[in-house]
């Protein structure tokens, strides 16, 4: 939710702060569809920050001992589940917002593909770093992958 | 290893390549040349005024292709080691690749038509990496480079964990070494051959398959001039497009018949290059198996090899469109890792990860399925069909809206009639296709493998192995869950299969069982 608000946010602000600036002058009407543009992006946020609001609490992941699964969705609920004998590499991922939060994203790669990439996102830091640790310990005791 | 690699030191190809430089060049110039068309138009007056240009030019670019051709020859070295081929190439922008034997997943072979006189060879090898790490070397004799691929082979088997039945395979391959000087003839000791396609067949692949873009992506920088051409012979008979097909000039019945004339005039058009395209690509078609690789070899022009070893199959295909049916024939596909499949050429990326066995009897499809997968059950199964309210998605989503927006248009009055009416003949066949589509929907599953019936007038079979699942996910939409159903979703190395709208307790325990299978027997997918 944290991301989409300040993603919402940072997009009003360059588009508000490109219609005060005083250095390039718009025509009147380039003005009105930039105006539309400000209110249609501001709605669209909200819609997102309220999605994430209600969809972001059912995200739940759980580690077994020879898989990891991934639940997400408010509408359209998915249940992934990663084998870890299939893993190839583990990546974690943190973005600016995430290092302030202190959170991590763990993605797991396997043979599927780009488009099958394997995401937890908004694990804690040490949790994420446990995680991959299980999981790259797994890995050296079978090297079926 | 046969003397001819020696190994450890940089070698140099055989002058032939220079013909291969040339001709690629040639090819990447008549791209070119596509983009300077308009230039070309706009001084067509002064051209035809001095035809001794188009001589002089043309001299040019051929002195200028063939000079950098003979560059390209020059600087082009490999180097054959123990493990590992390197490559240093290029003019002015140089590459250095370095492959080792270990990375290389697929070792191809294949001969341009100006090879074919003395019986050289392009070697591609592939890897399951970037597309930068993949290389060609572009002219070797034919035996040298069955005997290069056997090396790879060789080395592939003694650096890998081996099954059991592999260490008999290598056994075999020393033997095929042993040969490869005799193996001009393409008939190594060990190879078994499975299928061959006679000419009839091809055209039957032809007429019911539309291989036509094999001919469109090979004429493509052409489009313009073809298409000027047509329209000035057409004009040479007397035939005026713009008459032909005017409505004020003729009565609609006319025009009716004229439309439909030309569609047929079209459609014959299309099936015999599609029959032309089927014929270049497989002709001369041979599906051999040496030890635990499937081995298709075919063309009629550029003389192809694509092979895959059995243990990266991933899933056997079984593909029947409604002409397949009506001529029973099956398209059967033998697909490995899909990172292989890459390259914008469409025609390129059909060829390299799938090998295709094209318009085989039933009967055959069925042998050689059990050929690779000796106790798959593709046919005998009883498949469980999946949920009727996949059919009230499509008109809830499309058929409805279609219709709406149909009753609106004639409402409003804001459209022609006929285009608002559009809106519920295409709901109507949205409803009727989803109908079709549920029908043919299908899944079964047996202790190693799980089969998946779908299609549309056509049917197709797929069948792969659970202990080569990659990944499995169940989704459900809020819909879905009132109801108890679940798509269930398996990933394979060679891309995604999904099941809609079954009973969520089934859904689930297939994606169980596919998880024990892969967790409890750990094999290796490759």
């Amino acid at each position: 939710m944290l991301m989409a608000l300040v993603w919402g946010l940072s997009v009003f602000c360059v588009l508000f702060g490109s219609r005060l600036q005083p250095l390039v002058q718009f025509s009147d009407s380039t003005m009105d569809i930039f105006e539309m543009i400000m209110v249609v992006n501001s709605l669209l946020s909200l819609l997102n920050i309220i999605y994430h609001f209600f969809a972001d609490p059912i995200k739940q992941y759980a580690l077994r001992e020879q898989d990891v699964h991934f639940k997400s969705g408010l509408f359209f609920r998915t249940w992934t589940s990663q084998p870890i004998l299939r893993i190839q590499h583990i990546e974690l991922k943190r973005g600016p917002i995430e290092r302030w939060a202190g959170l991590s994203t763990l993605q797991v790669f396997s043979a599927g593909g780009g488009a099958h990439t394997f995401e937890i996102p908004g694990l804690a830091h040490d949790d994420a770093i446990r995680l991959r640790q299980y999981i790259l310990d797994h890995k050296d005791a079978n090297t079926h992958g | 290893m046969d003397d001819a690699l020696t190994v450890n030191s940089w070698r140099r190809l055989a002058p032939i390549a220079i013909v291969y430089f040339t001709a690629s060049g040639f090819l990447k110039a008549a791209n070119t040349l596509f983009y300077l068309l308009p230039v070309m138009a706009i001084n067509y007056q002064k051209i035809i005024e001095q035809p001794s240009i188009v001589l002089i030019v043309g001299l040019a670019v051929f002195t200028l292709l063939l000079s950098s051709a003979v560059l390209n020859y020059i600087f082009y070295e490999f180097r054959i080691d123990a493990d590992r081929v390197e490559i240093k190439s290029g003019v002015l922008k140089k590459s250095h690749v370095d492959l080792p034997f270990a990375k290389i997943q697929n070792v191809r072979i294949e001969q341009p038509l100006y090879y074919r006189f003395n019986n050289y060879v392009c070697l591609q090898l592939d890897t399951a990496g970037s597309a930068q790490q993949e290389a060609k070397i572009v002219a070797l004799p034919m035996a040298v480079a069955k005997d290069f691929r056997q090396h790879i082979v060789g080395f592939m088997h003694e650096n890998k964990t081996v099954d059991v039945d592999d260490s008999l395979g290598a056994r075999d391959l020393t033997n095929a070494d042993v040969n490869a000087d005799e193996a001009a003839d393409e008939h190594d000791a060990s190879q078994t051959t499975l299928n061959t396609r006679s000419l009839s067949d091809l055209v039957i692949h032809g007429v019911a398959n539309n291989r036509i873009w094999i001919l469109l992506g090979g004429l493509a920088p052409f489009y313009n001039v073809i298409s000027e051409n047509v329209a000035q012979v057409l004009e040479r008979f007397g035939i005026d497009l713009v008459d032909y097909f005017s409505l004020s000039s003729q009565q609609w019945w006319q025009f009716a018949l004229h439309v439909m004339s030309l569609v047929m005039l079209i459609m014959l058009l299309m099936v015999s290059l599609s029959v032309i395209g089927s014929i270049l690509t497989f002709y001369n078609y041979r599906l051999t198996r040496a030890d635990n690789r499937l081995i298709r070899t075919s063309g009629l022009l550029t003389k192809q090899e694509v092979s895959i070893k059995l243990s990266r199959l991933q899933i056997i295909v079984f593909k029947q469109d409604w002409l397949d049916r009506l001529m029973g024939r099956i398209n059967l596909t033998f697909e490995q890792n899909s990172s292989m499949a890459r390259g914008n050429n469409q025609a390129q990326a059909h060829t390299d990860g799938k090998l295709i066995v094209p318009s085989v009897t039933p009967a055959q499809a069925l042998d050689l399925s059990r050929n690779a997968w000796p106790d798959n059950k593709m046919k005998d199964m009883v498949y469980t069909p999946i949920s009727q309210r996949f059919i009230m998605r499509y008109i809830m989503l499309l058929a409805i809206p279609l219709s709406v927006s149909g009753a609106l248009g004639l409402w409003l009055d804001k459209v022609p009639n006929a285009v608002a009416s559009m809106g519920f003949v295409l709901a109507v066949g949205v409803s009727l296709a989803a109908v079709l589509r549920w029908y043919r929907w299908g899944f079964a599953q047996d202790d190693e493998y799980v089969y998946i019936r779908k299609g549309f007038f056509g049917i197709d079979y797929y069948c792969l192995p659970k202990f080569k699942i990659q990944q499995t996910a169940l989704k459900q939409s809020f819909l879905m869950r009132l109801h108890n159903l679940a798509s269930a979703k398996l990933v394979l190395a060679s891309g995604s299969q999904i099941i809609p709208f079954v009973q969520q307790t089934d859904a689930l325990g297939l994606l169980d069982q596919c998880l024990i299978k892969v967790e409890k027997e750990p094999k290796s997918w490759m």
